[in-house]
């Protein structure tokens, strides 16, 4: 942990300047100083490049942010003030930032690390997750069909939908039950089969700072300390609340190796692909800063499309990645939010096509999700398979950027102009049997499929 | 010096420039329903430019904020002239326990720039405080925007209590947000549900159609 001041930030929540809403502050404030730092650190994309392998230009973003989050800090929604950071303050918690934390445990334990840009030694970490809510009668079954994935470093589970028959609901007791019920599974779906010690980023399904801390428990819930991870929001776009600080709190006293989840928003408040690669990489700062996390998830995305793997989605992942290993030890993972769903085959060239953009740029590959993240039951393990098998056959490879932008303009044209199609595929009880917990053979044939034509466009998987 | 030029302020930005210039035009007489109708279409570009990502919502913000403040000068004179028509009231938000507000601002922007008088409550809003405001401001519609699937209920909840309250169908209810679907709005009787701000428009424009036939 670094020796980041806990109280005297949270101060800063009732010291700070003054705005009487978030939109003042962002037309008085953000919006001008964004349009500055762009301009002054001369922040360009040439709306083609997926990878970048410019140098330059990712110290450049790097500095952009930076100078952006100093100058313009963060919106705390509850008291109206800006929580403002020195650029000491900022330096102060950059320095001190670990590297690496060691995660999970006995046979299930690993590192979780920064990584370099083209890296030669430090495989990426496989963090698997759905990020998608599951009916919570195949929830654990669910849960164990992504713990039994072979390259498997760490889980984010699926969400529950329902707690006893209805909806859970933020802020009532269904979302503390589902919340409960959701860590209760899986710790029993760990044990089940056969990796008890496993390092899962939790809960999901509790949205509220009071059904986290609810679901919080050595003996049946979230474990403390490095044995599970945990994670607290920026809100869109670089504001927090009392429930976010209070998340916080409860992470750092419990002793959680815990992630900032973070998503700039493409056509947003940022605004176009440069003013947002300058934001999401703001946020990498604004989290260790504010709440003093361990990593980042990252995931910028599409304000129409609500994906992660458009051209400018993917190049804005490859830039922050670069920015970020070239200039810090902030640790951080790329979250992939795929447009389509579970076999279809444009599903799988979107995953593959993440998992190569972020690699070679130093990052750590984190999904999948699929639909725009809008229905129940429609993820399976199967995707993330393929998209982390990529992401390892990048490191294998020792691809470098210049060969990965080669590879990601073939695999884009795949899927490119699919992307406004609604194409949302199947569910996991479609695509798995459900008892067995293994994918039906149809699915099976169809991702060996695909990794044939991914071996025919020249990848070498690990295995 | 011109209305022309009003236009070009507002995209700018330059709010006190384009209220002087607002009142020396009135001054020398241009009919303030003529200045307002060139805001409005330029809003409206600005809408269409957005859709397709040829501006950003900074953009819109930073005109939308000089278009609320050349309102506020060109008001008055135009209340002088009433004949037009009352523009239509929606009341939007984010439905309670949720702080994202983008989606719902952008719909608040695109609403505004096609001429609909909008109330926004802010986020983390109680079922009961739309309906307050929705009797308050008489309101043709209510929007409730949703980003989290734990939020998603309280779309459902604020539909029942209309209700429960006997006041459905006394505005259109309209929801969205990311995790929001057809299928969604169908199973908990929304009127409207769109994919983003432009549909949004259009819709409802429609929904306010077949309702006052």
């Amino acid at each position: 942990m670094s020796t980041f001041r806990m109280w005297e930030v949270f101060a800063k929540a009732d010291e700070g300047p003054f705005y009487k809403d978030q939109n003042e502050w962002m037309v008085k404030s953000f919006i001008p100083q964004m349009k500055r730092v762009v301009k002054e650190h001369d922040i360009k994309w040439d709306r083609k490049t997926i990878v970048n392998c410019d140098d330059a230009l990712a110290d450049r973003l790097w500095a952009a942010a930076k100078d952006f989050f100093v100058s313009v800090g963060v919106y705390h929604v509850d008291t109206h003030r800006v929580m403002k950071f020195s650029e000491q303050e900022v330096n102060e918690v950059l320095y001190t930032k670990r590297p690496c934390y060691m995660v999970g445990a006995g046979h299930d334990q690993r590192w979780l690390r920064v990584r370099a840009v083209e890296d030669r030694e430090k495989r990426p970490f496989h963090l698997f997750s759905p990020d998608a809510n599951f009916s919570t009668d195949i929830h654990k079954k669910a849960c164990m069909a992504y713990l039994k994935e072979p390259l498997l470093d760490g889980l984010c589970a699926p969400l529950i939908e329902d707690f006893m028959g209805r909806k859970a609901t933020s802020q009532s007791p269904t979302e503390v039950a589902a919340a409960m019920e959701h860590a209760m599974n899986l710790r029993d779906a760990q044990r089940l089969v056969g990796k008890p010690d496993v390092w899962t980023v939790s809960v999901g399904t509790a949205e509220t700072d009071q059904a986290q801390i609810a679901a919080a428990n050595p003996a049946w819930g979230v474990r403390p300390s490095h044995l599970d991870g945990r994670m607290v929001s920026i809100l869109t776009e670089m504001t927090t609340n009392d429930a976010m600080l209070n998340k916080s709190l409860h992470y750092r006293s419990y002793g959680n190796v815990f992630g900032n989840l973070c998503g700039a928003i493409f056509g947003g408040h940022a605004g176009g692909t440069e003013a947002t690669a300058v934001l999401q990489t703001a946020y990498n700062i604004q989290g260790a800063c504010l709440y003093g996390s361990c990593w980042a998830l990252n995931f910028p995305f599409h304000l129409k499309w609500q994906s992660t793997t458009t051209r400018e989605l993917l190049w804005i992942q490859s830039m922050l990645s670069q920015a970020m290993s070239r200039n810090s030890n902030l640790i951080y993972l790329n979250n992939l939010f795929a447009n389509a769903g579970p076999a279809t085959d444009q599903l799988y060239w979107e995953c593959a096509n993440h998992a190569f953009a972020c690699e070679s740029s130093g990052g750590n590959p984190w999904g999948a999700a699929t639909c725009r993240n809008k229905y129940t039951d429609r993820a399976t393990p199967l995707e993330s398979r393929l998209f982390h098998e990529c992401s390892e056959a990048s490191f294998k490879m020792r691809l470098t950027r210049a060969q990965t932008d080669d590879l990601c303009q073939k695999l884009m044209e795949k899927y490119e102009a699919l992307i406004p199609v609604d194409n949302y595929g199947k569910t996991i009880q479609e695509v798995y049997d459900m008892e067995k917990i293994t994918p039906r053979q149809e699915f099976v044939d169809q991702y060996l499929r695909i990794k044939d034509e991914l071996c025919k466009m020249g990848v070498q998987f690990a295995y | 010096m011109s209305i022309e030029k009003v236009r070009q302020l507002m995209i700018d930005g330059d709010g006190d420039a384009a209220v002087s210039l607002v009142q020396e035009l009135i001054a020398k007489g241009t009919n303030p329903h003529d200045i307002m109708a060139g805001l409005t279409d330029e809003m409206e570009i600005l809408g269409q430019k957005f859709e397709s990502f040829e501006v950003f919502l900074p953009d819109l913000m930073v005109a939308g904020d000089t278009f609320m403040q050349i309102m506020g000068v060109l008001k008055e004179h135009l209340v002088a002239g009433a004949e037009d028509k009352v523009p239509a009231t929606v009341v939007i938000g984010t439905v309670k326990g949720d702080y994202h507000e983008i989606g719902k601002n952008i719909v608040g922007i695109v609403l505004q720039a096609n001429g609909f008088h909008v109330v926004d409550l802010g986020a983390d809003v109680d079922p009961v405080a739309y309906m307050e405001e929705a009797h308050r401001s008489n309101a043709d519609a209510v929007g409730l925007s949703a980003l989290m699937t734990t939020t998603m209920p309280k779309q459902e909840e604020f539909i029942k209590l209309t209700e429960e309250a006997g006041k459905k169908g006394q505005y259109i209810v309209c929801i969205g947000g990311a995790p929001t679907s057809p299928d969604w709005a169908k199973r908990i009787g929304a009127d409207v549900w769109s994919f983003d701000a432009f549909e949004f428009v259009g819709k409802l424009k429609e929904a306010l159609k077949n309702r006052k036939k």
